[in-house]
């Protein structure tokens, strides 16, 4: 295994309380500009889930300089790109540019931290605008439904992970001008963000410039965000089956997992490539392949930093399979797995698929600098970047066996059977 | 207080990459991509083989083979082989067909190429397609298919491209139901013997490539030479212009209308592409393109309208898209073919800017990895395209005019021209619809 060549990480924090981290990187094609907020739908005010992301959108409908959409169209016109995305944990916004566009791109994003202005028109028409990404993206789409039931198993009622970060269309439908005025007052703020650039630019005419456009916005009063706390693992193996409309049935079993900065996530993490990660996985070799009783297998990690997330087994079976002979397999390897570990075979296959998605992760400018901004944000350390794969190598076979016993007792599972409607 | 607007300074005018060639003693071409800092390599086995080889009743063969290559080898059975690939940190990332021909591409970090580009060469070279392996891949197309037919999306694409006429491009590349359903093992060997061979083959290597790469991939495929393989069909025919039709399919249970618009255009080789392109950003691939503006930003209709034009070897695509809420159908198709009517509505010298300027400045930003290199070597390899024709074609962008752009789109996408297929509920959109298609509306009904 190589070792990663360090990137070049340098933080700085403002008097206003915004971090700052430029990474030099001189083959870069342009600049990467990376803003995080401390704020995501777990932070949804009570009766408003969806709002931290139906605010996203309005972060684009206009400031005191920028007309509304016109973040968007202003950056495009000039090669550049720029979107958002919201997650329970964090909103973030980024621009990639041409290396011209830089300044340009730090002040649009100065201009609606520092006011935005959004009008009750552009506050209704996006609000459309999320109404129509909910049906797009999840309504209309076979098997669309599926995370926010595996939530709702994961998650007890009313916990801020418990509703995916879309959230609940009649809450937008309540939401007012001054909500989203006193949302922005709370929580956009240069003491709640994290900046990230990475460029071909020396490091302090990246400070010089961030400074000049954004070190001049007022922190605002101290702000307690409340994370949510560790929950404990799930108990009588709560069971949910539904019907819908799709041509083959799934088995999801969930547990809850580490957060992202739990010392047991990484092995926690190989649990799951061994089980169920590549070809080469136990539950692909033996479901699919030589009992042929899976069309196809698989696994997920929603990642979540506060307390705890929640982690998946996945199965479909064949076409004249069900769901129970596949839960029986998947409980079984999985007893085998807490009882007896990973062969060494195993764990350095997993090392080596890990070790490349970390390098293709950092592979292109947009995903390296959201990667930093997790290392500066999540880890408090923009070097974590640096250290992050060696922490993931370290992991031993012995590691893996004692979390895959903590963490992923068949006792401690919820089951999702989502079943083809008849 | 908020400091002054910055000027902006013009983009660098950029290249795409010059591979360095190198011609191996089996008869293939391998091309290197050097790219400093790229750990991760993307390695393309390029096949030029056009679907009219297919025989019509096993349609999806070509797309089926390159999948089933990593299923298992005579060197390695079973999974040992993907044991001996992931064991050494690389992955088959992507298998498939295209009309002309098909790829397989696999990554690694490029301190392992030395063992990786064997294994590569290997399941390339003496797959063994296995009775089960081959109907549980056959299996997994099946149902990747039914899961389809239950997304209307998808359905909106496919009725679209069943629109285009007697040509390979409106049945769907990976075969249907009743194709796919016939593949055996013995079709798979047959189309591999055919079809995949060095004189055909292109191999794209794209990253920080080791200094020794080239003795590395000629030891894994100089001396792949396999008997003789028979000569194809020709290349598939370029289609004609399809005729007008508008396409309703029933989708009682659908959350949102899927609209799409569309027809064949030239392509990348003709020398209206660059106007086309400009006119395409312009009217739908930009977040301020006339399509998203209205359809999103000013009403609210949907999450996202646009367009895109995509070039084949022998034609070009243009396709419009809309998701929108089942109330206002007829109105955001209405609007759409309005917003497409370039020669009602010219487009503007500002307009021809903005698109010039979108098209030739965030292309560098988009090909910042190897693998984006890569997807567009294995194109250009498709399609027939030298690498440094992609230089011409960006000059090319930069000095299309208003008038141009204009006259290069109004050419070819003429409104009352177009195909339009529509997926959604139809009891509830129909009669609106009818309104703005008097002259019929084809039902297709569940």
């Amino acid at each position: 295994v190589t070792v990663a060549q360090p990137y070049q990480v340098t933080t700085r924090l403002l008097d206003n309380g915004l971090r700052v981290t430029a990474s030099h990187d001189p083959l870069a094609p342009g600049a990467a500009v990376n803003l995080w907020y401390d704020v995501g739908s777990a932070d949804d005010p009570p009766g408003a889930s969806g709002f931290a992301h139906l605010f996203e959108h309005l972060m684009f409908a206009g400031s005191a300089h920028v007309r509304d959409g016109q973040h968007n169209v202003i950056l495009e016109a000039l090669g550049g790109m720029s979107n958002a995305t919201t997650s329970p944990d964090r909103t973030n916004y980024y621009e990639t540019v041409p290396l011209g566009a830089f300044e340009l791109a730090l002040w649009l994003e100065a201009d609606r931290l520092s006011s935005l202005r959004v009008s009750r028109n552009s506050l209704a028409t996006q609000r459309g605008v999320v109404h129509e990404e909910k049906r797009q993206r999840y309504d209309n789409q076979p098997y669309g439904d599926q995370l926010e039931l595996m939530l709702g198993l994961g998650f007890p009622e009313g916990h801020p992970y418990a509703t995916p970060t879309i959230g609940v269309m009649s809450h937008l439908d309540a939401a007012s001008l001054a909500d989203v005025q006193a949302f922005h007052t709370t929580w956009y703020r240069p003491d709640n963000a994290s900046l990230v650039v990475v460029s071909p630019l020396a490091d302090d005419e990246v400070f010089r410039c961030v400074e000049k456009y954004l070190g001049w916005i007022e922190p605002g009063v101290p702000l307690e965000r409340v994370t949510p706390q560790a929950l404990p693992p799930l108990e009588g193996v709560p069971r949910l089956r539904v019907e819908r409309p799709v041509p083959r049935a799934v088995l999801d079993l969930l547990w809850r997992a580490p957060s992202v900065t739990h010392a047991d996530r990484p092995a926690v993490g190989f649990a799951m490539a061994v089980l169920a990660i590549g070809q080469a996985s136990r539950l692909h070799r033996d479901l699919v392949r030589n009992r042929g009783i899976a069309q196809g297998v698989g696994t997920s990690d929603l990642g979540f930093t506060g307390g705890t997330s929640l982690v998946s087994l996945g199965a479909a079976p064949v076409a004249d399979g069900d769901l129970a002979a596949l839960e029986q397999a998947i409980l079984e390897h999985l007893e085998k797995l807490i009882a007896e570990g990973p062969t060494p075979a195993e764990m350095s296959l997993a090392r080596a698929q890990i070790e490349r998605n970390w390098y293709a992760e950092l592979a292109g400018l947009l995903h390296r600098a959201d990667a930093i901004n997790e290392a500066v944000v999540v880890f408090g350390d923009a070097g974590y970047v640096n250290h992050q794969l060696d922490r993931w190598l370290a992991v031993t076979a012995d590691d893996v066996t004692k979390a895959a016993a903590t963490w992923l007792q068949p006792e401690n599972r919820a089951v999702l059977e989502y079943e083809v409607a008849s | 207080m908020m400091p002054r607007r910055p000027a902006v300074r013009p983009a660098p005018t950029w290249r795409f990459p010059r591979p360095v060639s190198q011609q191996l003693s089996s008869g293939l071409t391998v091309d290197h991509y050097l790219l400093p800092g790229q750990r991760v390599v993307t390695l393309v086995l390029v096949v030029d083989a056009p679907l009219t080889a297919e025989p019509a009743e096993l349609e999806g063969v070509s797309a089926l083979t390159i999948q089933a290559c990593d299923e298992g080898t005579e060197t390695h059975p079973g999974t040992a082989l993907t044991e001996a690939l992931e064991g050494c940190g690389a992955a088959v990332v992507a298998a498939g067909a295209g009309l002309n021909g098909a790829y397989l591409s696999v990554e690694v970090p490029g301190s392992r190429l030395p063992e990786a580009l064997p294994l590569m060469a290997e399941l390339v070279r003496e797959p063994v397609f296995a009775a089960d392996d081959v109907a549980r891949l056959v299996e997994s197309r099946l149902l990747a298919i039914a899961t389809a037919e239950c997304s209307p999306p998808a359905v909106a694409s496919k009725a679209f491209y069943s629109a285009l006429g007697d040509h390979r491009l409106a049945r769907p590349i990976g075969g249907d139901a009743d194709t796919v359903a016939r593949l055996s093992r013995e079709h798979l060997h047959a189309w591999h013997e055919a079809a995949i061979c060095p004189e055909r083959s292109r191999l794209i290597m794209a990253g920080d490539l080791p200094g020794d790469a080239a003795q590395w991939a000629d030891a894994a495929f100089g001396s792949w030479t396999p008997p003789a393989a028979p000569e194809l069909p020709a290349s598939v025919s370029p289609p004609a212009a399809p005729p007008r039709s508008v396409l309703l399919v029933d989708r009682p249970d659908a959350a949102q209308v899927s609209l799409r618009i569309g027809t064949l255009t030239p392509t990348r080789t003709h020398e209206d592409w660059a106007a086309l392109q400009v006119a395409n950003a312009v009217v739908g691939s930009m977040f301020g393109s006339r399509l998203n503006t209205v359809l999103r930003e000013e009403r609210g209709l949907t999450y996202g309208a646009g367009s895109s034009l995509g070039p084949g070897r022998d034609a070009g695509v243009f396709l419009a898209h809309v998701e929108c809420r089942p109330d206002s159908a007829a109105e955001a198709v209405r609007l759409a073919l309005e917003l497409i009517d370039v020669g009602a509505s010219p487009i503007t010298e500002a307009e021809v800017r903005n698109g010039i300027a979108f098209i030739t400045g965030s292309t560098p930003l988009r090909l910042d990895t190897a693998d984006a290199i890569a997807v567009l070597a294995t194109d250009f390899t498709l399609s027939r395209v030298p690498a440094d024709w992609f230089d011409a074609y960006m000059l090319g962008v930069s000095s299309v005019t208003a008038e141009a752009a204009t006259a290069a789109f109004t050419r070819y996408v003429r409104p009352d021209d177009l195909v339009v297929a529509i997926c959604g509920d139809a009891a509830s959109i129909e009669p609106e619809l009818q309104k703005v298609f008097p002259d019929g509306l084809g039902i297709t009904r569940q």
